[in-house]
């Protein structure tokens, strides 16, 4: 009984995510990643629906960067309340950069080829999504997650 | 004798007079109440009108908030998505990348409630109040001119549907910069500009309001001015905040005169 019991404690450590556990914080990962990596366009913070311009389930916070639509750049965080959904919103992420490439193909094939150097990254709760002009964003990008 | 008769004549003259005179009176007057009965005629055929589709939305006295838009929507291709990205507007967007009067009706781009949807569903599963509609730049390639303008009255058409009452803005395609118009493989102003004149041709038709954003924002040469834009066509902030401003400064409030341009 107490084998079953801490194993249970176990399970729901793993499932759930605290700021505590975590350790990462996107206010912080904001103001550190937003100053450092460079892009071409002029991004402003976006205060919209984030879940109908990404296609994602409502993240527990976020902070979204959008252009003017000159380019296909813009940087977005997102914290979730547990992995899985963390998880789905990665792979949704995967379909949203993949589907921009496809419309950004037709009429505007620069961008198109910027995309595929689009990072996506997942740690614990928190995802990211980079798309610039910074050939050394990912490496900046890794010191922080 | 002869006194009498003429006091018969001169009777008879006052008498003939009298008679003409109000003769005269009364088929003017007749005529000045015909006037009035024609000028009210004419004033209620005005009012019944109510706004001079074939011109552009006037400007009037700017809106207090922007709560105005909190029920439209904003339909249009990638530079209204960066409008909605530069302004933070509190509206609806119904925006894609390369969207037409095409795949208004046929392509699934956005998201709702976890599918993919058209424009045009979406627009049938929200409730709205305005539409503003930004089309036009990615169709400059088209050959045929009144097929765009076609399939563009199609919109306005379903739209009218969904929401018989719904106020519906014609925006006028922004310009592009010289060195797009010149160096585009179809993108030109000669293009947006004839565009723009079959727009407000349809607004008249459609009973809808043309708003003349283009003239505003464009420079004396007639293009988008160098500084408002990193590619010569999505507009930066400082420009789509100007956007922002001419709509709030040119808009209609049903049954008042914001925006009237008799």
């Amino acid at each position: 009984m107490k084998k079953i019991l801490i194993l249970f404690l176990c399970l729901l450590c793993l499932t759930g995510c605290s700021s505590t556990s975590s350790n990462i914080d996107i206010q912080t990962l904001d103001s550190e990643l937003s100053q450092k990596i460079t892009f071409e366009d002029e991004l402003t913070l976006y205060e919209g629906n984030v879940q109908n311009l990404y296609g994602i389930e409502e993240p527990k916070s976020s902070i979204v960067y959008v252009g003017s639509g000159a380019t296909a750049e813009e940087l977005a965080f997102f914290e979730f309340e547990d992995t899985t959904t963390a998880n789905e919103a990665y792979e949704q992420l995967e379909y949203y950069i993949k589907e921009r490439k496809e419309s950004y193909a037709i009429y505007n094939p620069k961008e198109a080829e910027r995309l595929e150097n689009a990072i996506i990254k997942i740690k614990d709760c928190v995802v990211l999504l980079c798309v610039s002009n910074d050939e050394n964003a990912l490496e900046k990008i890794n010191e922080y997650l | 004798m002869k006194l009498k008769k003429s006091v018969i004549i001169v009777g008879i003259v006052m008498i003939f007079v009298f008679i003409s005179g109000l003769g005269f009176f009364l088929i003017q007057n007749k005529k000045e109440n015909a006037t009035v009965v024609l000028e009210s005629s004419e004033e209620k055929e005005q009012e019944e009108i109510g706004f001079d589709y074939s011109k552009p939305v006037l400007e009037c006295s700017p809106m207090e908030d922007e709560t105005y838009f909190n029920d439209a929507i904003f339909i249009g291709d990638s530079r209204t998505e960066g409008f909605m990205g530069m302004t933070n507007l509190d509206a609806t967007f119904f925006t894609h990348i390369g969207l037409t009067v095409d795949t208004f009706f046929s392509d699934p781009v956005l998201y709702m409630n976890g599918q993919k949807v058209s424009i045009l569903e979406a627009l049938k599963n929200t409730n709205f109040q305005k539409v503003y509609i930004m089309l036009g730049i990615n169709e400059t390639g088209w050959k045929y001119s009144n097929l765009f303008a076609q399939k563009y009255g199609e919109i306005i058409d379903a739209i009218l549907q969904i929401n018989p009452e719904a106020i519906i803005y014609i925006e006028s395609i922004l310009p592009v910069s010289k060195e797009v118009s010149d160096t585009h493989a179809y993108i030109k102003q000669d293009k947006i500009n004839e565009y723009n004149s079959l727009l407000q041709n349809l607004a008249m038709e459609k009973k809808v309001y043309y708003l003349d954003i283009a003239s505003f924002l464009k420079n004396e040469e007639g293009y988008l001015p160098v500084g408002a834009s990193l590619d010569g066509i999505h507009l930066n902030k400082e420009y789509s905040l100007k956007w922002l401003q001419y709509l709030k400064n040119h808009y209609i409030v049903e049954n008042t005169l914001e925006g009237e341009n008799k």
